[in-house]
């Protein structure tokens, strides 16, 4: 398994969003909201961080979908710890196919210790 | 013989004047800040950005100017390589000039009425995103310094169009027939795409007037922000809810903004179309980003009515003619950019955008780019000419 952790650039127009919010759409993978920016702004986004527990099983494009529906909002940019990507599902996929493939990736650090 | 005077326009408010003097005197670090983290490169190319916006080239600006530029550029690029090795900065950046005149001006007048305002930090972020946020628990607000930057470039590219649509016609400018959505993203294109702010184009002023009243909105937007934000704490509990409370808020932040822009004497009559255009700027931000997520729907307006709030202001502010006129153009330019995002599908509004980021590469890698829009301007930060310099 291995374990992406991912900050979610969102524009939560309907604001009804569950900040404990979890979603396993299939097993070996997991994504969770793990904390929602607080505050309130002008602007129109919030941080949100989302943890993702994925086995190596498990389609990119299956991570990404999990995502979008789990921030419950339109998602402005992503930033990983490899790369960064807008808010469509393929950048999306993109990023989280270069997530799981980083050397530098919480799961990979795991695998090796 | 008189020399030509110089096309170019300072902006007072962009950076952190107060701050240059000091950054100026550390030590300089090895390298031009390549090879850092990732993070930081960001960092200093925002903070480069933001600096280097303290002057607007006029369209008509020549060999001279672009010199002096390149030059300006160079110095903004070494304050920004100190400011990026200095962990305290990158953690809290001071906050930019606009800013601490802004803060300074709201809070006087608040004080009297809430003392307690003194208690609120401001504090300014190197997030690249349009933001301006309050948040109770710690008593603070945060801005992100970039919002300004983007602010006063889509401020300017509208009075562009104003200013150029009085003119007679010109023919090196008359193919020019406003706006185009194409515009506006190839100036805010890092704020989509994965760009260093440094390499973005910087908008030109097509003259004195553009760049005075961009300058204007746009401080005029950011202390509406502020005093909004300022609002959300001083008159409401974090967990309180109420449908008319973003309208009470802004009530609030029209009558501050309005006494403190009376008392300086610059721009209270154009709170009305400042506050207007920043919605619609916000709204065509919005937006460009749910297309680019591949949603096909439009974002759903402000129906709350907020924007009749501003009727009884703007009534007291007293806008000439002029300013009515010139302010109403370009709310209906804003609104026609709005709907030219709405009318697109996701996929022809990506293509937009990569055409934008290719150009931005061929720009720098020395070819002329295959897209340059009237008023196109950058400077390199190596010392490389404008691409459109002789047009």
């Amino acid at each position: 398994m291995q374990t992406l952790r991912l900050e979610v650039e969102v524009d939560r127009a309907d604001r009804t969003h569950d900040d404990a919010m979890e979603l396993s759409p299939q097993p070996g993978l997991v994504v969770r909201v793990d904390s929602v920016e607080e505050g309130h702004g002008f602007g129109i986004s919030d941080l949100v961080v989302v943890v993702v527990t994925v086995s190596e099983d498990v389609a990119s494009e299956l991570v990404a979908s999990a995502i979008i529906v789990a921030v419950a909002g339109v998602i402005r940019r992503v930033r990983g710890r490899a790369g960064k990507s807008d808010g469509s599902p393929k950048e999306l996929r993109d990023l989280v196919e270069l997530e799981r493939g980083s050397d530098n990736t919480e799961g990979a650090a795991e695998k090796k210790s | 013989m008189s020399r030509r005077k110089m096309r170019l326009y300072v902006d007072w408010d962009a950076a952190w004047a107060e701050d240059a003097e000091s950054l100026a005197r550390l030590p300089e670090p090895n390298g031009d800040g390549t090879g850092l983290l990732p993070s930081t490169e960001e960092a200093i190319a925002l903070v480069h950005y933001v600096f280097r916006s303290s002057i607007i080239l006029d369209t008509r600006a020549g060999r001279r100017e672009l010199l002096k530029m390149t030059e300006f550029s160079r110095l903004c690029k070494s304050l920004a390589v100190r400011a990026g090795a200095d962990a305290g900065f990158l953690a809290e950046p001071p906050l930019p000039s606009w800013a601490r005149s802004t803060v300074n001006g709201l809070r006087s007048y608040l004080r009297p009425t809430y003392p307690q305002v003194d208690e609120i930090k401001v504090v300014a972020t190197l997030d690249n995103r349009l933001h301006v946020r309050s948040f109770h628990s710690r008593h603070e607000i945060q801005i992100s310094v970039i919002t300004r930057a983007v602010l006063r470039t889509m401020n300017l590219m509208i009075w562009n169009h104003v200013e150029m649509a009085s003119r007679e016609p010109d023919p090196r400018t008359s193919a020019y027939s406003g706006p185009q959505l194409v515009d506006v993203f190839g100036f805010t294109l890092p704020l989509y795409r994965d760009i260093p702010w440094n390499q973005a184009p910087f908008l030109r002023a097509a003259g004195p007037l553009a760049a005075q009243q961009a300058i204007i909105g746009t401080r005029i937007q950011m202390a509406y922000m502020l005093a909004h934000e300022f609002g959300h704490l001083l008159l409401h509990e974090e967990s309180e809810e109420r449908q008319d409370l973003e309208a009470e808020v802004d009530r609030f932040a029209y009558d501050l903004i309005l006494r403190w822009l009376s008392s300086s004497g610059t721009g209270s009559g154009e709170v009305w179309w400042a506050t207007r255009w920043l919605r619609e700027h916000l709204a065509i931000e919005r937006a460009i980003v749910w297309r680019l997520a591949g949603l096909t729907e439009a974002p759903p307006l402000d129906q709350s009515g907020r924007t009749e709030v501003l009727r009884p202001f703007a009534r007291v502010a007293a806008p000439t003619i002029d300013v009515l006129v010139a302010g109403g153009a370009g709310l209906r330019l804003l609104r026609a950019l709005r709907e030219e995002v709405e009318r697109m599908s996701p996929g022809s509004l990506r293509r937009v955008a990569l055409e934008w980021h290719r150009a931005r590469d061929e720009f720098f890698s020395g070819v002329v780019p295959s897209r340059i829009v009237p008023f196109w301007s950058t400077v390199r930060s190596d010392g490389g000419e404008d691409a459109n310099a002789t047009t």
